[in-house]
């Protein structure tokens, strides 16, 4: 156990390594940030004024090990637009991101599963074709239409809900929440429900394909003659059973949502990552991209590892 | 009718919950883009200075037409060539009670190199030799040769407090007690991509400002931000897109103010001896430059009907271009006519010069800089393909444009540019004076462009104190670079700001595009 946690662990940090040299080269060939950043008035000797203060001056390869020699020290580097610590502004905005993603899981999961056992343990009835139905334009609708047709609905037409941003937020031990408060909760619903679009159909079908092809088996048989109730059969025993395939996606899943709540984010103007991210991209602010990007491999390798452990808890034949 | 009322009822419970924090007194404005830091002297670009103006002061403001107005100093003149005196204005408070004197100017001016970032104030502090205090409330500058640009460029210069900042910079100042100014406004707090918020300054020298607070979100996603202002989550926003103005001036609750902006579009031609993208009809490059012929430079401007641009492409938000800037900047030539549009007559021109067939290039362009840049990239491919140019229309997003721009990439292209400075000087200088590496001048002007007579026209107005010959000046260079078609002026672009006018009755478009709040007047 302890011989496949440091493998993995090592396997992790070349991936982190290789990732950033992919991105340091591929952002060189980008484009030349002193050109977006300097002001139009600027001169040649601001111009190089700025490529010394940035260290662009030096060739790639000197400017990469510069780049790991801060981070051996936990320094990503400074970021060029903000002049902060781009690690540090990433780490800021982290919360407000993982919320989101975290409520879109519970919408996901609260929605998908229920819905997705009734479509298994009905699958000719009306209601049942209609969940499926509707699970197919979850997977289709493009995530930015939904969301300006979301904020068109609730927050323009109807105004039920606000249409951007995170609202009031509570601080605990440092870091800002905004499921907390009535206000910022209001804020919530929208884009985690924008975000959960995709996932809820995922559950869906997960569960459905997993009740219909658990139901046949020999041990709900067994479990039916033994004069076990209804409810029981179908709670205890077939739901434990379709729960294994339905944590590892979700878990994996769990990444992607973070990482795609960059159209999310930048519809609902929710101060995440995603955010951040667009307008360092347009802006070429490289220690930044080279940050996230890292942090981002992290976050799946981290939560790679997480589905693995709870397979192993949950699945008494993968320890063995 | 009958929705709304069983909405209402259905739903009244939900709306009594909405808190209460929208009084009439504050402001929630949304921008496209906002401050880079909390550090006024950090960034010289138009979204942090917008922010920046609410907390602190520059020597010198400008009003909505960019004529310069007296802010911390109260008057400047020349003493002699190459000195320039200021009387500081009397009895002003910093937010934290202390009196603003004149070693705060002269601490702030100094602080510039130290704070400077990517886009920096260094420009407009180059020509400062030595800056004295004379006494408390005057502040003589020396400068090592004349400098008739001095006030307009250390008049962009934030002063800041000597005793608080010290030797603080940059996110050290992100802390209402550490960001103090003289502004109508007091800082309250900020985080970066995402709002500031602020609070006035009741013992404000100019009087107290319409509103109480004001909260500036950053929302970058045009069609979030309008989505915000039409769901009454914010009562202010800038950059409205041309294409959505007909839908909110119909809405009832909206109003839409529209104006000229001090930002154009402009085409350049390449002029060196041979060009990157230009090719004969069948792909094959040229050795020639088919530009450096003035009447090819000529035909390309006639061919363009500008007027069906504006009308078409940019929704009737702005107007034909006659030079490289808007009118009211200082050096506009009234005298320019408006360029001519005779496609039939541009054909003959360009049989005139050799291309009685025209010839093959890209025309590269920015697609997210400037409201509808990419559509007017196509329309101008469009009328050149009608005189025979068979063009590559290539709009590509900023970040990969200007570094292209830079290295010399380009045969014919498309540059939006803002004179935010409100002199024909910052456009005449970086784009088109000769490139010269040692002087400074014409850094971006890397396509062969050279007139000697317009350079010294420039230089000499860099030097002139007397503003009237100063302005004959610059109106000259002007001329030649049309005359020359340097480039070919376009269009002019309007700035767009949208609010509710339940809570806001007015507001003038400024050149510059800041929205301050004590610009937006409150319904009632």
């Amino acid at each position: 156990m302890l011989g496949w946690l440091i493998r993995r662990v090592l396997q992790a940090a070349l991936l982190v390594l290789a990732t950033t040299v992919i991105v340091f080269i591929g952002l060189h060939f980008v484009g030349n940030p002193i050109d977006i950043l300097v002001s139009p008035q600027a001169d040649s000797v601001e111009r190089l004024r700025l490529t010394k203060a940035l260290g662009l001056d030096l060739p790639l390869w000197r400017q990469y090990l510069r780049f790991l020699d801060g981070v051996a020290a936990g320094d990503f580097g400074i970021s060029f637009v903000y002049g902060q610590p781009a690690l540090r502004l990433i780490l800021e905005r982290m919360p407000a991101t993982f919320e989101l993603a975290g409520a879109a899981m519970v919408i996901a999961v609260g929605f998908g599963i229920p819905l997705g056992l009734y479509a298994g343990l009905r699958p000719e009835s009306p209601a049942s074709r209609l969940v499926m139905g509707a699970s197919l334009f979850g997977f289709s609708l493009p995530a930015f239409w939904v969301g300006l047709m979301l904020i068109f609905c609730f927050a323009v037409r109807l105004g039920w809900l606000p249409s951007s941003g995170r609202g009031a937020t509570v601080s605990i031990l440092g870091v800002r929440w905004s499921f907390l408060t009535l206000d910022g909760l209001r804020h919530l619903i929208l884009p985690a429900l924008n975000l959960a679009l995709f996932e809820i159909s995922l559950v869906i079908r997960l569960t459905r394909a997993g009740v219909r092809e658990v139901l046949p088996q020999t041990f709900v048989l067994f479990a039916h003659a033994k004069g076990l109730s209804d409810t029981r059969v179908i709670f205890v025993h077939v739901l434990k059973n379709i729960l294994i395939p339905v944590i590892t996606v979700v878990g994996m899943e769990f990444g992607s949502l973070i990482a795609f709540a960059v159209v999310t984010e930048s519809v609902f103007a929710w101060p995440g990552m995603g955010k951040l991210i667009i307008d360092s991209i347009n802006l070429l602010d490289r220690p930044v991209i080279v940050a996230y990007l890292a942090c981002m491999v992290v976050i799946f390798i981290l939560i790679n590892l997480i589905v693995d452990i709870l397979y192993m808890v949950l699945d008494p034949r993968v320890r063995k | 009718m009958r929705n709304r009322s069983l909405t209402a009822l259905l739903f009244g419970a939900i709306l009594t919950i909405q808190p209460l924090s929208a009084y009439a007194e504050d402001l929630v404005m949304a921008v496209k883009a906002g401050a880079d830091t909390a550090d006024p002297q950090y960034s010289s670009l138009s979204p942090t200075i917008s922010e920046m103006r609410n907390i602190y002061e520059t020597l010198i403001a400008g009003d909505a037409k960019q004529n310069p107005t007296p802010a911390l100093a109260e008057s400047w003149k020349a003493v002699n060539d190459t000195t320039w005196e200021f009387h500081l204005r009397h009895g002003v408070k910093w937010h934290n009670g202390q009196d603003f004197s004149a070693k705060d100017v002269k601490f702030s001016l100094d602080r510039v190199p130290q704070a400077a970032g990517p886009a920096s104030y260094l420009m407009y502090t180059r020509d400062i030799q030595k800056v004295e205090i004379v006494d408390d409330y005057t502040i003589r500058i020396t400068t090592p040769h004349p400098a008739a640009n001095l006030p307009s460029s250390i008049g962009r210069i934030f002063i800041v407090n000597a005793d608080v900042v010290g030797k603080l910079k940059g996110a050290e100042l992100n802390d209402p007690a550490k960001a103090i100014g003289t502004g109508p406004y007091k800082f309250v707090s900020w985080t970066a991509n995402d709002k500031m918020e602020l609070t006035r300054f009741d013992d404000y020298w100019g009087g107290k400002a319409p509103w109480k607070n004001v909260t500036i979100r950053e929302i970058p996603n045009d069609s979030a931000r309008m989505s915000a202002l039409l769901a009454g989550d914010v009562d202010f926003v800038n950059q409205v897109q041309p294409a959505d103005v007909g839908m909110l001036e119909k809405r009832k609750g909206i109003k839409v103010f529209s104006g000229p902006s001090a930002f154009n579009f402009l085409l350049f031609t390449d002029m060196r001896k041979t060009s990157p993208k230009v090719t004969d009809k069948a792909g094959k490059p040229l050795d020639t430059n088919p530009f450096l012929k003035p009447e090819v430079r000529q035909a390309i401007s006639e061919s363009i009907d500008r007027q069906l641009l504006v009308d078409r492409l940019m929704d009737g938000q702005g107007s034909v271009a006659t030079q490289a800037v808007p009118e009211g900047i200082i050096g506009y030539n009234p005298s320019i006519p408006k360029p001519v549009y005779d496609p039939a007559h541009a054909k003959e021109l360009l049989a005139k010069a050799g291309y009685p067939d025209g010839f093959g290039v890209e025309l590269t362009c920015t697609s997210d800089r400037l409201p509808n840049d990419g559509r007017i990239c196509e329309g101008l491919g469009q009328f050149l393909t009608r005189i025979g140019i068979a063009v590559k229309v290539n709009a590509i997003p900023r970040s990969v444009f200007f570094s292209k721009r830079a290295a010399g990439d380009f045969s014919l292209f498309m540059h939006g540019w803002g004179t935010v400075t409100g002199e024909t000087s910052q456009v005449l200088e970086p784009l088109l004076h000769t490139n010269d590496r040692a002087a400074g001048a014409g850094s971006w002007n890397v396509y062969g462009y050279s007139n000697p007579k317009m350079d010294a026209d420039v230089d000499g107005a860099n030097q002139q104190i007397d503003p009237a010959k100063r302005k004959a000046m610059l109106e000259d260079a002007m001329k030649l670079v049309v005359s020359d078609r340097a480039m070919i002026p376009l269009v002019n672009i309007n700035t767009i700001t949208a609010a509710r006018s339940d809570k806001i009755s007015d507001f003038t478009p400024r050149l510059d595009e800041d929205t301050l709040p004590w610009f937006i007047k409150p319904a009632k």
